[in-house]
């Protein structure tokens, strides 16, 4: 498991608000980390397997799409909060993610 | 001229004609000939100097393929004769699109799944936005492609690479799909239509429409596994329309 430090969580936070609000043409201030990212704000469920794979470089991480499409159907992303912390975790554990 | 048939706009500019798949978030085929045979067939009769067409998705995705909340529908029972006529129309759209005698990309942003990859791999080239995914994962949902979709990859990819990939219902990024030359080139803009349409303008720049047209049709009667005809006639007719035209070297 890799460590994942308070800075390193913020930047990923930031990152994922612009990152939705380019996608769903919103202005980030609308984005809350209650924010349903579908239903409130528009986005796909397609959208966080594209983030992950567009920032996979920026973060080192080495994850295959089965193993984030096996874990989010035990964590379904229904807050803004859940796309950060699994986006987190998947930082932190690659693709043992599906062992969590 | 645009058209408007099925899921589907179909517009014609000079030599270019373009299909957007325009059906939700997702451009879901709820209806698998997307657009209707006889309306792309007439507007191309119509319009003989087209030479290039382009199928894109309208939005974010290409296409994610077919509605599965309609595969426990009665309607989409084998025994329901609707919805064979309905698949049987989708594979003849499809092949007439493969036989073509012009140059066929998909333009592919985001998700192309299912029916979306099996339309994309009924055209020549499949050029593709960086965040872009493409798969057939419809053994997940306890069927097989359904449009010649396995056919169409395995000539593609190789026989082992489509069997392993339909199979475990596995989900390319456009980076593993470039790698497998499943695609031809991956765009660095998020949406890869203006690539499609350079792609296309590089190909066609400085030839005749015969000569376009003569060259894929000698191509795709090879392809289909026709035996090369040493009394094809091709090259005089291109020859005599150059001549004809007062055409330089």
């Amino acid at each position: 498991m890799r460590e994942i430090t308070e800075e390193i969580k913020n930047e990923i936070k930031d990152m994922i608000f612009d990152y939705y609000a380019e996608e769903c043409e919103i202005d980030p201030s609308e984005i809350s980390l209650d924010s349903n990212p579908q239903d409130d704000l528009g986005g796909d469920s397609l959208m966080f397997v594209e983030l992950i794979e567009l920032a996979s470089e920026k973060y080192d991480m080495d994850v295959k799409l089965q193993s984030v499409g096996k874990y989010l159907l035990k964590a379904p992303l229904n807050t803004m909060q859940d796309v950060i912390d699994v986006f987190c975790k998947i930082y932190q554990y690659g693709n043992e993610i599906v062992n969590l | 001229m645009t058209y408007k048939s099925n899921l589907s706009t179909l517009e014609i500019t000079g030599d270019s004609a373009v299909i957007t798949i325009e059906n939700g978030k997702k451009n879901l085929l709820t209806i698998p000939e997307f657009i209707d045979k006889a309306v792309l067939e007439d507007a191309l009769k119509a319009n003989p100097q087209v030479t290039s067409l382009i199928i894109t998705g309208a939005g974010r995705h290409f296409s994610h393929g077919a509605d599965v909340t309609h595969f426990n529908h009665p309607m989409c029972s084998p025994m329901h004769s609707t919805h064979t006529e309905l698949l049987r129309k989708a594979k003849e759209l499809l092949l007439y699109i493969e036989n073509l005698p012009v140059i066929t990309v998909a333009a592919i942003n985001g998700g192309c799944f299912g029916g979306g990859l099996e339309i994309a791999l009924s055209c020549q080239f499949r050029i593709c936005s960086k965040s872009a995914f493409l798969g057939l994962p419809e053994v997940n949902h306890g069927v097989i492609p359904g449009m010649n979709g396995v056919e169409r990859l395995t000539r593609v990819v190789g026989k082992s690479k489509a069997i392993s990939m339909i199979l475990s219902g596995e989900i390319l990024t456009a980076a593993d799909a470039k790698k497998l030359k499943l695609v031809h080139h991956v765009s660095e803009k998020k949406d890869c239509m203006n690539d499609a349409a350079e792609f296309v303008r590089t190909l066609k720049e400085g030839k005749s429409a015969l000569q376009i047209k003569s060259i894929i049709s000698l191509a795709n009667s090879t392809a289909g596994g026709n035996p090369i005809d040493p009394e094809d006639t091709s090259f005089d007719s291109v020859l005599s329309d150059k001549i004809s035209r007062g055409v330089e070297d």
